[in-house]
């Protein structure tokens, strides 16, 4: 049969040249970098804003992962045990929301002059630093344990297992230590990696929670270096910082599992089990926790973005529209476009690389590039800012061609691992039957395989847009004059202090993104009924 | 390359010294065999025999590194060339069924007419025919995850004939269907099969379902074709303990003595005999065996005995049913040494 075709080589040749502008040449230009001013980078590094970044990080990544470990799991299993659908969309649904939202959801919420401290007189004396930033990144990443964990128990059937443990005369407790949690092992130590990862690449959160109070991650360290410092050796402390992430992260892609791939989405999966009274309480403290985490804080930046003043009590007499009015500049409206466009390119590019890469995957050389995307996901967004900026400075500099270079690299993974899934959930027979009933491969492309992949195609694209249309990390480090991102144009307000039009703002956000990434997450579409007549 | 005929036209479907290897691993070894048109040959093996990877090699799926596959009097493999399975005339019915989600079963069985270049409203007519006739052509417009296991291997074999190609490969063709449906699907075969002139190469690991169905049966086993012969013959003669075994119920008597054979009747011994349970005369004879349990198979009864050459089940005519304990009397009517 005929095994080589034209494109072969031109698929070969868009993915080596896409690596390489995207992934390869950047963290080259960054290691050059470091290779050739050593003796400051080095110096660098033992700076004392260095240290204490570094160990702000640290600490925040390490807490990050023991507290969304646990939230997490704690949902997986009882949303498995108790079947209950609201409650896995309510573990997920954090996810959807920008994290820097959410951090300004908070600080509506519960900071002086917030909610409850309007309405009850409380207030959270801690919200700024480290414990607030750590529980915040928290409640983002813990829908992404969720989901791995969730998968997990599904793929092992864990609840048929843990009843056979229980049949056996296992308590509750030895159930979960002997049978559930060996089974999930190995999905707690990827879940709690790639927290690690998005704790450490995390620049929205530290901004908003942990500045106020002094207090730095490695992320606000590079931003604060790179854009406000006149200190020559700022950009070398930059570089430094961003070649130690791109070391740790590089340690750690090893451990991350793969967040997307073959990671059943449970709403609506979830089997039928045996509903017991501990359970309940258990969903009734995971409903609480959303309650205060998710719930609260969006009515109060909702809130915050419709009532005419702040200290104005939150009744519908004191409500307006003209924050939103007054939020949606030329500059927001402009903003906005460059977000919507930057993602609408991003995810189409990151599935057709993602497409292609899954093509290729077959042969030796495919298996090796398969892992560079893998890689860069693991890589701090800012570290591939910066690697960007050294690599193709001051040509791209303050374009959006530059922020959409960082985005394919950072989100490629996110496209080609659903897509991959997809490719191997095919049943190869699926194919051959197409073949002896007389199509030939291009037939077998357009009608079977086509069709069968187009669900994954669309979630992929959806995934890298709402990606893609919050993120901050990257293009808070890269935007210029004419190149704002929605994202960073609503952090630039707060922080001139305009916190009713950086609401108005953020709520718009949200609606978009859980508008869009709704369907995509909790899976709602038409089902078809399964009839099992003989 | 140009197609090479064999000269050998009389077989639709033929195969010489086929050997598959995955890698270094021969899967399959010097399969030799054929299929004249309207008649069926049954691949009959355990899992892991080579049933399935030389179907697979029928149709094109794989390549051969010896020997060679041809169809219509056309060799279509040989080591080096495999001819795609589209430009084959052979129809597949997967083991695993293999409908496309995305399609009704209508679309399904519909595609490979389409694929023949028949108009839409023709394929649509054929198609419904075919549904029809394995017994589902009120669940056309459903799509497989819409119906059953049974309702979508009915939808398969549909599929597989549609372009009423010259062979059908059938892998487990009924494994999922109960047994008057796969009576059902084994009529509307035969009946394709008669008014089309196909030949069918059947893979099943059922002794039932492989004898009942074949002109000629192909015992696999370990990759190798081990015996090829009607189905009679395999059953009245296996040969070996192994392929009686894996053609029916089998007993097996050591017989040490000859002169034992005198009060037991086994021909031609001394050794070890293989008996069909319908092989011995119960209540007859000067031997005496001891029932161990017996089972209600509704036209008869099957009866474990315990003997001294070890054990034998038999086969009585209701209502006899005798129950555990009971000595009984028997004698051999028939048996044949074990060749082992």
């Amino acid at each position: 049969m005929r095994s080589r075709r034209p494109w072969v080589a031109v698929r070969w040749g868009l993915l080596s040249v896409t690596l390489s502008v995207v992934i390869g040449y950047p963290v080259i230009r960054l290691g050059v970098e470091v290779l050739t001013n050593f003796a400051d980078i080095g110096a660098s590094l033992v700076h004392h804003a260095s240290i204490r970044a570094f160990a702000n990080t640290a600490v925040v990544a390490a807490a990050t992962a023991v507290t969304s470990l646990l939230i997490g799991t704690a949902g997986a299993v009882v949303a498995q045990r108790t079947g209950s659908r609201s409650l896995a969309a309510a573990m997920i649904s954090p996810i959807l929301i920008p994290p820097f939202v959410s951090a300004l959801s908070w600080v509506d919420a519960y900071a002086g002059g917030g909610l409850t401290d309007d309405l009850f007189g409380v207030r959270w004396a801690r919200l700024f630093g480290p414990i607030g930033v750590t529980l915040s990144i928290a409640v983002n990443a813990a829908p992404v344990v969720f989901l791995i964990v969730s998968g997990s128990l599904a793929a092992h059937r864990e609840s048929d297992l843990v009843e056979a443990a229980r049949a056996s005369g296992a308590s509750a407790v030895v159930a979960l230590r002997s049978v559930t949690l060996p089974l999930i092992r190995r999905a707690l130590v990827g879940s709690g990696a790639v927290v690690v990862v998005l704790a450490a690449n995390a620049y929205g959160v530290p901004a908003v929670l942990g500045l106020p109070a002094g207090f730095d991650t490695i992320t606000t360290l590079i931003h604060r270096e790179l854009a406000f410092s006149a200190d020559a050796a700022a950009f070398n402390r930059a570089v430094a910082l961003s070649m130690v992430l791109m070391i740790l992260a590089a340690a750690l892609a090893t451990r991350v599992e793969r967040p997307t791939a073959r990671t059943p989405v449970p709403v609506g999966g979830l089997a039928p089990h045996r509903v017991h009274s501990r359970h309940r309480r258990s969903a009734a403290l995971l409903w609480g926790y959303w309650t205060a985490a998710v719930l609260v804080p969006l009515v109060a930046l909702v809130l915050r973005a419709i009532v005419r003043a702040p200290g104005l009590d939150p009744i519908p007499a004191h409500w307006t529209l003209d924050h939103f009015r007054t939020a949606w500049t030329s500059l927001a409206v402009e903003a906005a476009t460059n977000s919507v466009l930057l993602a609408v390119a991003a995810a189409s590019l990151c599935v057709l690389l993602g497409g292609a890469l899954v093509t290729v995957r077959t042969t030796r050389l495919g298996r090796y590039f398969e892992t560079v995307p893998l890689a860069s996901f693991a890589v701090p967004g800012s570290a591939l800012a910066v690697a960007a900026l050294l690599a193709y400075s001051p040509r791209l500099r303050d374009t959006i061609a530059l922020v959409l270079i960082v985005y394919v690299g950072k989100f490629w993974v996110l496209a080609h691992r659903p897509l991959a899934g997809a490719v191997d959930r095919i049943p190869v027979e699926t194919r051959l039957a197409a073949r002896a009933s007389g199509a030939n491969e291009r037939e077998v492309l357009l009608r079977i395989v086509g069709p069968m992949l187009r669900p994954a195609v669309t979630g992929a694209w959806v995934l890298v847009f709402l990606f893609a249309v919050h993120e901050l990390t990257m293009s808070v480090l890269l935007f210029g004059p004419g190149s704002e991102t929605l994202a960073t144009v609503t952090l630039n307000l707060r922080q001139l202090g305009d916190s009713a039009a950086t609401s108005a703002l953020a709520v718009t956000m949200t609606v978009g993104v859980v508008a869009l990434g709704a369907p995509l997450f909790f899976g709602w579409k038409t089902r078809r009924r399964v009839v099992t007549t003989p | 390359m140009e197609d090479a005929p064999t000269g050998r036209h009389d077989a639709v479907i033929e195969f010489r010294g086929v050997t598959v290897a995955y890698g270094r691993h021969e899967v399959l070894r010097e399969a030799t065999g054929s299929v004249a048109a309207g008649t069926t040959l049954t691949l009959l093996g355990p899992s892991g025999s080579g049933k399935t990877t030389l179907l697979n090699a029928l149709a094109g799926f794989v390549g051969v590194v010896e020997g060679e596959v041809a169809i219509d009097g056309v060799v279509r493999s040989s080591p080096g060339r495999t001819d795609p399975p589209d430009s084959r005339n052979v129809g597949v019915a997967f083991q695993q069924i293999a409908l496309w989600p995305h399609m009704t079963l209508l679309e399904n069985v519909a595609f490979p007419l389409r694929q023949a270049g028949e108009r839409r409203a023709a394929c649509e007519q054929i198609a419904r025919e075919l549904l029809d006739r394995v017994g589902i052509g009120d669940l056309g417009d459903r799509f497989p995850s819409q119906v059953s296991g049974g309702q979508q291997q009915r939808a398969g074999v549909a599929r597989a004939i549609a372009r009423r190609p010259a062979v059908y490969l059938l892998d487990e063709p009924t494994a999922h269907l109960d047994a008057p449906l796969r009576s059902d699907i084994q009529r509307a075969l035969r009946l394709e099969q008669r008014e089309r002139g196909a030949a069918i190469v059947m893979a099943t690991h059922d002794p039932s379902d492989g004898l009942a169905f074949a002109d000629t049966v192909a015992v696999l086993r370990e990759g190798r074709i081990t015996r090829t012969d009607t189905p009679e013959a395999v059953y009245d003669d296996p040969g070996d303990e192994w392929t009686a075994r894996m053609t029916g119920t089998i007993s097996v008597l050591r017989v040490a003595d000859p002169t034992d054979l005198l009060l037991i009747g086994g021909l031609p011994g001394p050794g070890s005999l293989l008996v069909r349970p319908e092989w011995v005369d119960v209540g007859e004879g000067a031997a005496v065996a001891t029932v161990v349990d017996s089972w209600f198979r509704g036209d008869h009864v099957e009866a474990g005995l315990d003997t001294a050459w070890g054990s034998l089940t038999v086969r009585l005519p209701r209502p006899d049913r005798p129950a555990p304990g009971t000595n009984v009397r028997w004698r051999l009517r028939r048996s044949v040494p074990t060749g082992d």
